[in-house]
């Protein structure tokens, strides 16, 4: 114990040198944490997006773009497919549910989702949660929306707000629907997933206020009130995809081998578990790239202490000899040297916990806005802790070094120092 | 350390989108070497589908001609019914094999005739149905393929499962046979 306190004596003597080794282990260690929370959440948010779906049915295209623009809403759909094939297949036996999907128009940068009243009572996302309103309820009319908890929140709307949804994915004022404006009619409780980036509407809405345009334009001299076109059929007449639920996992690969081999029109239907391995497989390359460049970074804020160490040594050979004149042992002197490095180290870690967490609490709205992925401030998990322990030994490890050339340098120099 | 958190999830993101272009993975390819596992549990209740070019499980594709050829049709036929030792349940489980089925355009050699069609000459399969029924389904712990023992030339299984918990996808290999539930 002493020798800890002479450690961080001697370490108080060199400030200015000892707290730059201190912040580059501190950024190494937060970047180290960053990457592996970034890493575990991203996995966690898309795992836990979707569950106790059987299928997802699209146009045939891939397995993965067809996940990724149906689920996630990242990317777009190459084709959409007929009402008339989806309402073949969610009439065929077995099917427990369908909700469809269509999507393509958007709202200040969030996508619309045009669905049925199933969606609320059958999606299901992480450990088979349903989806809750935390106001409001799901729509009644056509021109009602129901909105995710993040579109709410950015854009503050409250229910019975009115919004006007854009054709396409560009910005409002291009080319609005604003003829037919919705009204918040419902707002979900946050999930966590990707739906609280979407705004929902009925599948009659989207086609209400497609009834006027043709080729992504408004048809001249054909404009339908919003009144009007209450009175119309507003059966659509095709969807962007859709999700299925059967009475039995059996059944599950008979049905969707008889979809993939549909002969009205090409469709794709996909395990959507099966296919986010496969997603996962792709994003491991990356995954262990960027998990190698943070231990990498770490290393060299470690190399970084070793060098300060070392290079300090010959400055501290009077020091040594001091300690050698009341009586420490060369073995002291070793000891002393490893107790520095990990004092260096655990001041590290515990900057870098600070840093790891202010970047958190100010990175974690803007990410969670951008990208719907939320990145929880909570303790570091077991994982995170045993990545921490593994830095204080290769901390420790790094010490003894300059405390191996310390022991040996104060042995060659006993009590008495000769520069 | 802000930026480099959001460069990060710009790299997430430009993965993701970089993935939507690519994977053109229809269920119909036939890839030699590739043999498709389909695996559902419910209840007491396993199913397995298997297929597999049938490259991988005679070494030839086309009608068998030679008296060999047929025999080796024959064989796989009778090896690929047995489906208890092919796949291998958790062995606490009791699980038993009710039901077995083999198809594969090569042995309907009365129907000659009606397969000269070119691309069923080009490309055949083996399909492959198993029905098992377990006494202690909550003793299900994996399954153990052991494909690969009978058929030398296969290479690669990929596994697709609906299990009670989710929907698991796996790759098996001959030093990598077991799947875990």
């Amino acid at each position: 114990m002493p020798i800890v306190i002479l450690a961080l004596r001697s370490v108080a003597n060199r400030k200015a040198t000892a707290g730059l080794v201190v912040f580059a282990i501190g950024l190494s260690v937060a970047l180290l944490l960053g990457v592996e929370r970034v890493r575990t959440e991203a996995r966690a948010s898309f795992a836990n997006t979707i569950s106790g779906t059987d299928l997802v049915v699209g146009a045939r295209s891939g397995a993965l773009p067809l996940l990724l623009y149906s689920v996630f809403r990242i990317g777009n759909a190459t084709n959409n497919i007929s009402w008339k094939s989806y309402r073949t297949i969610a009439r065929s036996p077995g099917i427990a549910w369908t909700i469809p999907f269509s999507l393509g128009d958007s709202h200040r940068g969030f996508r619309v989702l045009g669905t049925d009243l199933g969606y609320f009572e059958h999606y299901r996302y992480g450990r088979r949660n349903r989806l809750a309103f935390a106001a409001g309820g799901p729509f009644d009319d056509v021109f009602d929306a129901v909105l995710g908890a993040e579109v709410a929140a950015t854009l503050g709307y409250r229910t019975g707000d009115p919004i006007v949804v854009s054709h396409g994915l560009g910005a409002q004022g291009i080319s609005d629907h604003a003829d037919k404006p919705f009204r918040v009619a419902g707002i979900l409780a946050r999930t966590g997933t990707p739906v609280d980036r979407t705004v929902h509407v009925s599948l009659e809405g989207i086609e209400a206020i497609h009834v006027d345009w043709r080729h992504g334009a408004p048809i001249p001299g054909l404009a339908v009130s919003a009144e009007a076109v209450r009175g119309m059929d507003l059966t659509p007449k095709t969807i962007t995809a859709f999700l299925v639920g059967l009475e039995s996992r059996l059944a599950v690969f008979g049905l969707q081998r008889r979809i993939n081999e549909y002969r009205a029109e090409p469709l794709l239907a996909i395990l959507p578990g099966v296919a986010l391995q496969e997603l996962w497989d792709l994003m491991g390359t990356a995954e262990a790239a960027l998990s190698a460049i943070s231990v990498f970074v770490v290393a060299t804020g470690l190399l970084c202490m070793m060098a300060t160490m070392l290079a300090g040594l010959g400055e501290r050979r009077r020091e040594m000899a001091i300690l050698r004149s009341v009586g420490a042992r060369p073995a002291h002197v070793f000891g002393l040297l490893i107790a520095e490095a990990l004092a260096l180290t655990v001041a590290g870690i515990a900057v870098g916990l600070g840093i790891f967490y202010a970047a958190l609490a100010i990175a974690q709205p803007v990410v969670s806005a951008s990208y719907g992925l939320y990145l929880p401030v909570a303790p570091p998990t077991s994982r995170e802790f045993l990545f921490l322990a593994l830095v204080v030994v290769a901390g420790a490890v790094s010490g003894a070094i300059p405390a191996w050339r310390a022991y040996t340098q104060s042995l060659a120099d006993g009590m008495t120092a000769r520069t | 350390m802000l930026a480099r958190r959001l460069s990060m999830g710009i790299g997430f993101c430009a993965a993701a989108a970089l993935l939507s272009g690519g994977a053109w993975a229809a269920d119909k390819a036939h890839v030699h070497g590739e043999s498709k596992v389909k695996l559902a549990v419910e209840g007491n209740v396993v199913e397995i589908e298997f297929e597999s070019p049938a490259h991988d499980i005679v070494g030839f594709e086309s009608m068998p001609k030679t008296a060999k050829q047929r025999a080796a049709v024959e064989s796989a036929v009778a090896a690929l019914k047995k489906g208890e030792a092919l796949f291998r349940l958790t062995p606490g489980a009791g699980c038993k094999l009710e039901e077995a089925e083999v198809e594969t355009p090569l042995a309907e050699s009365g129907h000659k005739e009606e397969h000269k069609h070119a691309e069923e000459e080009e490309h055949s399969e083996f399909h492959a149905h198993y029905h098992f029924r377990c006494a202690q389904p909550g003793r299900l712990k994996g399954v153990e393929v052991r494909l690969f023992d009978s058929f030398r030339t296969m290479r690669e299984v990929e596994v697709s499962a609906i299990l009670p918990g989710g929907q698991r996808a796996a790759s098996l290999k001959p030093g990598a046979n077991r799947f875990d539930f």
